[in-house]
Formats: C-alpha cells, sequence, structure tokens
C-alpha cells in the first residue's frame, strides 16, 4: 500500500512540471500583446518595446521557460501580475478560497440531495416514486448551469426581489449561485448512487440480512448503503477538483470574485504569470484532491487495497513471464 | 454452439445463413425501442436535425437581415420566439442554430473520437512505455480543469467554429483513450487475439479489425452523451465570450447575446437556453437507452 501511495506521489511530479510546461508553450503562441492591453491605445511602439523589455518578453522561448520554471518550482514565486502589478500567489489565496466556499457548499448539497435521491429511488425501483426521481435527475444533469443562474435571477432577483443577483457580500448572495451550480452534478450522483443501491441491493449478504431477520430501514442503511456509496464518494471527490476550476462560469453569471473570473480576466489580458500561476496551483489541487479520494476509498475498502496490492503483483508476474 | 463439425461448405449453406432477424444487431435495435424514453430522446434529436435540415423552409424570415422595427418583440402568432434585439426572428435563428450547435457537438466528438481511438487502441494493445507515455500525456490534460484547457486553447486558437470544434475535441479525447485502454487491456488476453496473433496477423490488423469492433459499444454510449456534454461546453464558450460569437445564431451566442437585457426580455435568454436544455436531454437519454441495449454485463 505504501509503496503505491509513494509512486502516485511520485507520478504527480512529472504531471506538474507537464502541466506547467504546456500550459506556459501554449500561452507562448497565444496571439496577442500583453503591453498592447497594457498601455491601451494611445502607447506609442517604443513605449510598448521599452514595456516588453521589462517584462523580460524579448527574450527567447526557453529562457523564458527556464526563469518560469525556476521561479515557480524552486523559489516558489508565482510572479507579479501585469495588470494588477500585486503579487500572484498572494492574490490567489483571496480568490480561491473564495471559490473554495463556493465549491464546498456546491458540493454538500450535490450530496446531500443527491445521495438520498438515489437511494429512495433504488429503494422502490420501477414505482413511481423511481421514475420522479429518475426523471428530476435526468432533467437536472440536462440543464445548463449559467442558463439555469439566470433563469433564478430573473424568478428571484427581478421579479420576486427576495435574493441578490450578484455578488455574495451577503450570506443570501450565496444561494442562487450554489442552487445553480449544484443541479446538474446532483443529477448524476442521484443516478450513480441509485445504480450502485440496485446491484448491491441484490447481492448474498443482502438476502442473509433479511433471512437473519433484520428490519427493512436497517439492511437498506447499514447494510446496503456503505457498500453502494463507495464509488459515488470517489466520483464525488474528483467532481470536487473539477469544479474549483470550472465555476468560472457561475462566477461570471453571479460576479463573484473568485479564480475564474480572475483567471478568465488575465486570459483575456494575456496576463501571463496569473495564467500560468493559477493553472499550475489549480492542477497540484486537483491530482491532491484525486489522489486523497483514491486513497480515502482504499482505506475505507478493503476489497479495493487488495487491487491495488494485487495489481503490483500482477504487473510484477507479468513481466517475469515476459523475460 | 453444440454443433462443432460445421465445414465451410456447411456454412456456406442458406440454412446457415441468419436472417437479419436473428442477429444481435436486430436484438439491441429491439432492447433500443423498448425503452419509451430513449424513443423520446431519439424522435428529440430527430426533429432537431430536420429542423437543422429545412431551416430555410421553415419560417419566411431571414436570419441575418436586422428589422429595427420589430426588436424586442416578445412571443407572439408572427413571431412566434419574438424577436432579438435588431428585431431578427428568434425561431428563425434557432433554426439555422441547430445546424450550428448540432454539428458543433458532432464534429467535436468526432476530432476526440479520431484522436482517442488512435492513442487508446496504441497504449491499450502495445502496453508498456507506449501505454505509459499516452497516459501521462492524457495525465496532463486531464490535470488542468476541463473548462479552463477549453478556454485557454480557444484563446490560443481564436472564435470561431474550427478552433471551437479543436478545443472541445482536445479536452475530450483523454476521456476516450482511458475507456478504450481500459477495454482493450482485457480483450488482447482473449483467445482469438492470440489465433490472429498466430497466422500473424499486422499489429495494425489486430487492433483495428479484431480488438475494436469489440470494444466499441462503451465508446458509443460515451460519445451519445459526450455529444451532449460538448453542445453545453460550446453554449457555455460562447456566454463567456470565446467560442462562436454573433451575429452567427448559435444557439449559445444567441444566448450570450441576450443576457445585457434579459432582466427586461427574458425570452432572449429563455428560448435558446430551453433548447440548449432539451438536445442536452435528448442525447443524453439515447446515450441512457444506448447502454441498456447495448450493456450485456446489465441484462439478466
Amino acid at each position: 500500500m505504501s509503496r503505491y501511495i509513494i509512486k502516485r506521489i511520485l507520478w504527480m511530479i512529472p504531471v506538474i512540471l507537464l502541466v506547467a510546461f504546456t500550459i506556459f508553450t501554449i500561452l507562448y503562441f497565444v496571439p496577442g500583446d500583453p503591453t498592447a492591453l497594457l498601455l491601451g491605445n494611445g502607447a506609442t511602439q517604443a513605449q510598448k518595446e521599452a514595456l516588453r523589455e521589462q517584462l523580460g518578453l524579448n527574450d527567447s522561448y526557453l529562457v523564458r521557460l527556464g526563469r518560469f520554471f525556476k521561479e515557480t518550482f524552486l523559489e516558489f514565486d508565482l510572479g507579479t501580475s501585469y495588470q494588477y502589478k500585486t503579487s500572484v500567489s498572494k492574490e490567489l489565496m483571496t480568490w480561491l478560497s473564495i471559490t473554495f466556499q463556493l465549491t464546498l457548499l456546491t458540493f454538500l448539497f450535490e450530496a446531500l440531495i443527491g445521495i438520498p435521491m438515489g437511494v429512495t429511488a433504488a429503494v422502490h425501483q420501477n414505482t413511481i416514486v423511481d421514475r420522479v426521481c429518475t426523471v428530476i435527475s435526468v432533467i437536472g444533469a440536462s440543464l445548463p448551469n449559467f442558463w439555469l443562474a439566470l433563469m433564478l435571477v430573473i424568478v428571484f432577483s427581478v421579479n420576486l426581489n427576495v435574493l441578490p443577483s450578484h455578488g455574495v457580500t451577503t450570506w443570501t448572495g450565496w444561494i442562487l449561485p450554489v442552487a445553480a451550480g449544484c443541479v446538474m452534478d446532483m443529477g448524476g450522483i442521484a443516478r450513480q448512487t441509485r445504480s450502485q443501491m440496485l446491484e448491491v441491493i441484490n447481492s448474498d449478504f443482502i438476502t442473509t440480512a433479511r433471512s437473519k431477520g433484520l428490519p427493512e430501514n436497517t439492511i437498506r442503511y447499514r447494510h446496503a448503503l456503505p457498500n453502494a456509496i463507495l464509488p459515488v464518494v470517489t466520483t464525488l471527490g474528483t467532481r470536487f477538483g473539477r469544479a474549483l476550476g470550472g465555476t468560472v462560469v457561475i462566477e461570471t453569471v453571479f460576479s463573484i470574485p473568485g479564480v475564474g473570473t480572475y483567471l478568465n480576466d488575465a486570459i483575456s489580458a494575456r496576463d501571463y504569470p496569473v495564467i500560468c500561476g493559477s493553472v499550475v496551483v489549480l492542477s497540484i489541487l486537483l491530482c491532491v484532491i484525486v489522489l486523497l479520494t483514491d486513497l480515502a476509498y482504499a482505506l475505507i475498502d478493503p476489497r479495493i487495497k487488495a487491487e491495488y496490492e494485487k495489481s503490483g503483483k500482477r504487473k510484477r508476474k507479468v513481466k517475469e513471464a515476459d523475460a | 454452439m453444440t454443433n462443432l463439425s460445421v465445414t465451410v461448405q456447411d456454412m456456406e449453406d442458406q440454412e446457415y445463413r441468419r436472417s437479419f432477424k436473428d442477429s444481435a444487431g436486430y436484438a439491441t435495435l429491439r432492447r433500443f425501442c423498448r425503452n419509451r424514453l430513449t424513443i423520446f430522446g431519439a424522435v428529440i434529436i430527430v426533429i432537431l436535425i430536420l429542423m437543422a435540415i429545412f431551416a430555410p423552409y421553415l419560417s419566411p424570415y431571414s436570419y441575418s437581415t436586422p428589422d429595427p422595427l420589430n426588436a424586442y418583440e416578445t412571443p407572439n402568432l408572427t413571431h412566434w420566439f419574438g424577436t432579438d434585439k435588431l428585431g431578427r426572428d428568434i425561431f428563425t435563428r434557432i433554426c439555422y442554430g441547430a445546424r450550428y450547435s448540432l454539428s458543433l457537438g458532432v464534429f467535436a466528438e468526432l476530432a476526440g473520437l479520431a484522436v482517442g481511438i488512435v492513442l487508446g487502441c496504441l497504449a491499450g494493445y502495445f502496453g508498456g512505455l507506449v501505454d505509459n507515455l499516452i497516459l501521462r500525456f492524457c495525465d496532463v490534460l486531464q490535470a488542468i480543469p476541463s473548462i479552463l484547457l477549453t478556454i485557454i486553447i480557444a484563446q490560443v486558437l481564436g472564435s470561431g467554429y474550427v478552433p471551437t470544434v479543436i478545443a472541445l475535441g482536445i479536452t475530450g479525447m483523454p476521456q476516450v483513450v482511458r475507456l478504450l485502454r481500459g477495454q482493450l487491456l482485457s480483450l488482447r488476453e482473449e483467445e482469438y487475439i492470440d489465433a490472429a496473433k498466430m497466422v500473424n496477423s499486422a499489429s495494425g490488423r489486430i487492433m483495428f479489425k479484431h480488438l475494436l469492433p469489440n470494444a466499441i459499444a462503451p465508446l458509443i454510449i460515451n460519445s451519445s452523451m459526450g455529444i451532449g456534454a460538448k453542445i453545453m461546453t460550446s453554449a457555455s464558450l460562447s456566454y463567456l465570450g470565446l467560442g462562436i460569437q454573433e451575429p452567427l445564431p448559435e444557439w449559445g451566442a444567441m444566448l450570450a447575446a441576450g443576457k445585457e437585457y434579459f432582466r427586461y426580455y427574458p425570452h432572449l435568454v429563455l428560448i435558446p437556453g430551453l433548447f440548449i436544455a432539451i438536445t442536452v436531454l435528448a442525447f443524453n437519454l439515447v446515450g441512457d437507452g444506448l447502454r441498456d441495449a447495448l450493456d450485456t454485463k446489465q441484462r439478466k
């Protein structure tokens, strides 16, 4: 097991380095000059040239790449934003914390509504309750979140005037973004929980529990659900990681100053340090979260743990056979 | 299966020729048709395709000529879905928009599939170093949150139809690779692959002729869902000011154009969004139906 963990962590390093390399290279080829956007229309060619020199944009590709890697991975300095003239790492922390809160809330609601919905549907398989849950989750999964967000704004902010349409300065401001954000994934979670529950509910140990005369609720929630929930937990973890970067659309609709907005602005302004820094930090977070969910999964479920250990052995055997 | 002494001659005899009704394809089709929700999804897709094809005949209005006197009309009898800020008929634009949105989803999915199938086959068949390199490449692409990667690629390539297809295709590719690789890992242990190797089939032939057709079912299911997701993402891109832009009548672009006025004229946003949602729903329903029809494991 520890071998597996160490191997996974070691694999993260080249992946992160490659992410940094990829993003830097893509940005190198992005058309558009950051100095033109920074100085505005009135700037002369000489001014632009001076600024390019000052920002180090005139150096060759390899020099810039080397400098970026050295600063980011050896000095842990993400540089200074061209637009705001502030430290990227500091700014990123404030923006990221807002996105983190939004993602966490959205995620909690997804799980708290999606999982019970899936269980209810599975327990009442092929009844009207199941159909209603399925229809709700299928439709929910098909609604574009930004559109749903605009519709919620029309209903609750414009017509009823009960909730603010943008900003998260008060707690009421969180309601609409979270509601709009959680609907799409909630359906997916409910459906996954349902199909996992259905698989478990027909297994032998459930029959055993029934034949022991246990009450139906104990069977459902103590015996079936813990076994069914594990794959859902993994999906939730991955979703959480992706959602950290994926809230950009919801953030734009509600003008929430999160990392998505920050990054999207930076991309339009060709603010290279901000783009590179945020993408590297977000992908590190994503990798760590995916790793943690995988590990949590293995720790909870002895079968998976055995599989990890077995897969290592099997590979070794195959290698021996090849030799 | 019991008749082991079948000769080639027997095989060629009429009585061994199976009619379409006995084939696996027919059985799949029947299972597919049994689900009413799936049929519903398929019908919606057909209607949308017909709308896209016959867009010029469905409405007397032009999708591009402005008519400022009739701007911001709410849905009524002459303009079924109302008109936008330039007075263009929204129903007409929705019909023409189906051309962009549907084809965008399909082509983006195909682009991802084309590259994903090649890489997935290579990774799953050869294993070892090739597998490791391809998987790490996918790791890198998947380590960047997908919507951000799409935004960045769309910025690099600029806005427009082809760049959007490429941007969506690249982000969709790793999933195809992983799915196919996983399938091939177990399939390549099958006896018929050993048999193919024994008669000295070329690797390419084994990959694309023997392995791929047996691994295609999950890919089909994945693609059906993928098309819906691609349509949704391309709409998000348009909303953020990337991807396809006004004055083209793509649904996401229409929604983006209406967002400034949506407080006063909700129909500018409501209708394109509704069409995106219906389309995504239809592809998801068909994907579900395909999973039920093709997945042999679930069948009891």
